[in-house]
């Protein structure tokens, strides 16, 4: 039990007192080992870096998530059609090969085009080549020259290289220590390609490399300078914003379907419904990449957890900006605009703005969060209750009983009671109230957001209810309970172990630090900048599992 | 791999040509076409009274029989399942399947668990939170059977959005999911797809995939446990790939036109993907590019059951028992289904083989991971489909409630339930000659003793 906090903060879930998670082993129990498989992301950004050129990034089948993310081991077992898929994946990045920067040869000039390939087999492959793989690569590229063409057995070599284990795999071996710790430390190499895939999804950039071939990346000193660099790169932007997409499920609103008679009365046709609901979609989704990236690696005055989830700085467009309750066309601030694709390449423009501060505050009032945990006609308090339970505290309850679910209430218009009333009375049971007490209360304080993140005023004609509390919580809405949330010790953690999960790929054990790690982010106001590069110092993260080393 | 796109749409009954002919025919002689398997899932289960059929008064909830299909008119078929009318001969209806072990298993929510049970018979295993396998599922164990190795072991498809896995390698290995038919149309056809890279030459590629194993080989000693039971894993993948490479391109075969991209609306996409998915599963069999497929569908979309904008699982799946509306709505939806695969069975009749066609020699099993929308198990409503069947076809098999399983239900505990899904497992395995006598699961706790899960369904062999 952690002493330095308050034992009981709230009521969670299911009655139970709420108190920061705690991960289930023992600090003597070791890391598992794992060996994790390049991202899509992250196959797709090595090679467009490596080749120095635009590369079409390709699509692979998609990757199961565990608790809501991918890039985890367990979910990751190989496939034929992933097969299938590196397979011809590699063949289109080889047609980048004549034009790219890194094959600055003559097609003809077998000398030259070899020594590229060993030069990109070494960047792609993140450490220099031993004499063996150097040999082999080189046999491959003669042989093929031999039956081919220089510039042919070149793509070939490249396809060979980008289906090798050392491109796909984060093959962590360690530097035994002679003792019997529960974890080996990572050799510099190793370091540099967990570095540079946690914070840019992508190889080591030149100067990284430069400190592992000379060693000094594994000082301390060293490797917390470079992750300072990396996260005040752009290059940061893409995998910070990843992971947030995954942590708020930012990919369900393609999923979003409101009745059309209810939301959209305007688009009287079935084309124009499906023009507004996708445009709205890609517009609800770069508004929360764009509120992610503001807030916590531009925004000099931001950059913590608690602005992450009160701040009123943000981007929207011309389907969503009147639903903020902001216009669209006023001078809005004085930050430079994004755009978005929208359907049939049309360019839209996302504009900043100030958000109603008595309205909106913080990345759960954004429309596409709201709007993604909606029904079609109603606001799922449920849902939005879920997701500050599960998403923000790490305390999902228990799957209802057999058979709840089936009293839900339908979901039309209803002039007699409130979307609130009819949940409140639908699970009263003695069977759903343990929990839904805390999920309902939590997911009404949302009620002013309608089933596409507008602002309401009353819920189809009957007053709004969206007070509550839970434990020691209090709250008038959601700009209130988003408050409370940003100062709550148990957020932080669940954040912050969230995050080490990611970084690690797997679920972090005892013997990982996750308590000091929440410790240090607590004591740091929650600087998120902060807390990733402490996950960089962890000894969890320099270094992998004694089990199952050489 | 000899594309010629006026062939395949003769073969399809759609060219003025019938001069096709089936890889199998035309290069190994008489032999006898190969089997092929599909299994198809869908969700949320049946409205048991719009789907379930009592031609001519056939009778006794509590009684064994079934009843022959062929002299029934269409209007004798109930609604949810009248569009497979047409194929009523080649059709066996399960009436009383149930998903028993999923009802027992306390280790996720029902959806997870159905998915889980259906096709593999076993108890779902909770990795850190993932909802895995213990072992592989029907689909994959009759694969690793009958698979060429120079051809694709099996497709894995969706259509729509999904994220739960339905078929899985082995334990905690599911298999992911396409959705797209332009990516299945690559992995199938584009060896030859005629963009002419010369780097394509199966030759050249085999020397890439040898050093790729060659690679992995180097490296395997230098790991130990689940690192390196992964890249064994993937090392294996990479053997399979190179010696089929060769086969894939090898193969005389006809294809189809390259799919369009799924269009925006998702009552538009989800048609689009089935109709692509359909067209390419039937190039693959006649080319015989694969032997087994498997299909999960996700919900059918509001648009396409005249219900734009709602949400099919929530508003109305869940609403079954107690609002005739929805229970109108999911019976139509089941309707769907059934107007897509009766899509399916008639590409396949229409392909000749042998003496008949492809579906002769091909098993469609059409399953859910639930018995109904408010989430029971019991009467999981289960259609199997084609003449690669071991048993006659051309019926509707009645199963009582019989098994001494309490069971949840939305009208209450049931203290008996219907025949567990298991058995249709082995029906399914030994139709592709699997030995054993069970799959999955191999005994249930019942309230009257221990039950063994052996054998096949009762009626049906």
């Amino acid at each position: 039990m952690r002493r330095l906090l308050p034992l009981l903060v709230l009521v969670a879930a299911c009655g139970e007192p709420l108190t920061i998670p705690q991960v289930p082993k023992s600090a003597a129990d070791p890391a598992p080992a794992v060996v994790l498989r390049l991202t899509e992301a992250e196959y797709n950004r090595a090679v467009a870096d490596l080749l120095q050129t635009d590369v079409a990034p390709w699509r692979f089948p998609p990757e199961f998530a565990l608790d809501g993310f991918t890039g985890r081991f367990a979910t990751q077992a190989p496939s034929d059609a992933l097969l299938e898929e590196l397979r011809l994946a590699a063949v289109a990045a080889s047609t980048a090969v004549p034009d790219s920067p890194a094959f600055a040869c003559e097609d003809t000039d077998a000398d030259c085009l070899r020594s590229a390939l060993l030069a990109f087999a070494d960047r792609a492959w993140r450490r220099p080549l031993d004499e063996a793989a150097a040999g082999r690569l080189g046999a491959l590229f003669d042989d093929l020259a031999a039956a081919s063409d220089p510039l042919l057995a070149a793509r070939l070599g490249v396809q060979a290289v980008l289906q090798s284990p050392r491109f796909l795999y984060r093959i962590e071996l360690g530097v035994p220590t002679g003792d019997d710790g529960a974890t080996v430390p990572l050799d510099p190499w190793e370091l540099a390609a967990r570095l540079s895939f946690f914070l840019w999804d992508t190889v080591p950039d030149e100067p990284l490399r430069a400190l592992a071939a000379d060693g000094s990346l594994t000082n301390p000193a060293v490797l917390e300078t470079q992750a300072r660099r990396m996260l005040d790169d752009v290059r940061a932007r893409d995998a910070v914003v990843a992971f947030h997409r995954e942590w708020l499920d930012v990919d369900g609103i393609d999923a979003l379907v409101p009745d059309p008679d209810v939301h959209f009365p305007e688009a009287d046709i079935e084309d124009a419904y499906i023009r507004a609901i996708t445009n709205t979609r890609r517009v609800m989704k770069a508004e929360i990449d764009q509120y992610v990236t503001h807030t916590l690696l531009v925004d000099p005055s931001a950059g913590s957890l608690g602005d992450l989830l009160t701040s009123t700085t943000a981007w929207v467009g011309p389907q969503t900006a009147a639903g903020y309750g902001v216009d669209y066309d006023s001078d809005g601030i004085d930050l430079a605009s994004v755009w978005v694709e929208g359907l049939a390449e049309e360019q839209i423009e996302l504009r900043p703005v100030r958000l109603p501060p008595e309205q909106r505050a913080g990345v759960l009032t954004l429309a596409g969060v709201m709007a993604a945990r909606s029904h079609a006609v109603h606001p799922s308090p449920v849902h939005r209750g879920l997701l500050v339970l599960d998403r923000l505290l790490c305390d999902r309850p228990e799957n209802p009983p057999a058979g709840a679910v089936s009293q839900a209430p339908p979901d039309d218009v209803d002039a007699e009671s409130t979307n609130r009333e009819r949940l409140a009375a639908a699970t009263s049971s003695t069977d759903c109230v343990g929990c839904h007490a805390s999920i309902n209360a939590l997911g009404f304080a949302f009620e002013r957001y309608d089933a596409v993140g507008r602002w309401r005023e009353d819920d189809f004609g009957l007053p709004l209810d969206t007070t509550g509390s839970l434990g020691t919580l209090a709250f008038d809405d959601a700009v209130d309970l988003s408050a409370e949330l940003a100062a709550l010790d148990p957020v932080h953690a669940c954040y912050a172990e969230r995050w080490l999960t990611h970084a690690l790929g797997r679920a972090p054990v005892a013997a990982d630090g996750p308590d000091a790690l929440v410790d240090g982010f607590l004591v740091d106001g929650g600087d998120v900048r902060g807390l990733l590069v402490a996950i960089v110092m962890s000894e969890a993260f320099r270094g992998r599992s004694a089990e199952g080393a050489p | 791999m000899i594309l010629d796109r006026r062939r395949f749409l003769a073969a399809l009954g759609l060219g003025a040509s019938s001069a096709f002919l089936p890889w199998g025919r035309s290069l190994a002689g008489p032999a006898a076409p190969p089997k092929r398997l599909v299994m198809i899932s869908t969700n949320h289960g049946a409205w048991y009274d719009g789907w379930a059929m009592r031609p001519g008064g056939a009778g006794g909830e509590d009684q064994r029989w079934e009843v022959p299909l062929g002299g029934l008119g269409s209007e004798e078929f109930s609604r949810s399942l009248r569009p497979l009318h047409a194929f009523r001969d080649s059709v066996t209806v399960l009436d009383g399947l149930c998903l028993t072990t999923a009802e027992l298993d306390r280790s996720s929510f029902r959806h997870d668990k159905g998915r889980i049970h259906m096709w593999t018979g076993r108890e779902a295993v909770d990795v850190g939170g993932a909802i895995l396998s213990g072992g592989p599922s029907i689909d994959q164990a009759v694969a690793q059977a009958i698979a060429r190795p120079d051809r694709l072991p099996s497709l894995v498809l969706s259509v729509g959005r999904k994220e739960k896995a339905i078929s899985h390698a082995g334990a905690r290995h599911p298999l992911p999911y396409e959705g797209d038919p332009r990516r299945v149309y690559e992995r199938l056809f584009g060896l030859a797809d005629g963009s002419g890279d010369p780097s394509e030459d199966p030759a050249l590629q085999a020397s890439v995939l040898d050093f790729a194993e060659l690679e992995y080989e180097a490296l395997l000693p230098r790991l130990g446990g689940a690192e390196r039971e992964r890249l064994e894993q993937h090392r294996d993948l990479v053997r399979d790939l190179e010696i089929r490479l060769g086969g894939m391109a090898a193969a005389e075969c006809e294809a189809p036109p390259v799919p369009d991209a799924l269009p925006e609306a998702s009552g538009a996409a989800y048609t689009a993907a089935w109709d692509g998915h359909v067209q390419l599963i039937a190039a693959a069999f006649a080319c015989d590019l694969t032997r087994v497929v498997s299909v999960t569908f996700d919900d059918i979309p509001g648009d396409l059951l005249g219900v734009p904008g709602v949400a099919v699982h929530e508003d109305h799946a869940h609403w079954v028992w107690s609002v005739p509306d929805s229970a109108e709505l999911m019976t139509d939806y089941q309707a769907l289904h059934a107007s897509q695969i009766a899509g399916l069975l008639a590409a396949l009749a229409a392909i000749p083989e042998g003496n008949g066609s492809v579906l002769d020699n091909t098993l469609v099993v059409w399953g859910n991971e639930m018995g109904d929308g408010a989430h029971g198990f019991d009467r999981v409503p289960v259609v199997l489909a084609g003449g690669a069947q071991a048993w006659q076809t051309g019926r509707y098999l009645h199963l009582p409630r019989e098994v001494e399983v309490p069971l949840w239900g939305p009208q209450g505990t049931l203290p008996y339930t219907g025949i567990p899904h298991q058995h249709l497992l082995v029906d399914v395995a030994r139709a592709f000659g699997l030995e054993g006598d069970t799959f999955g699961a191999e005994e249930l706790a019942t309230a009257g003793g221990t039950r063994r899960l052996q054998g096949g369904v009762p009626l049906l062999t």
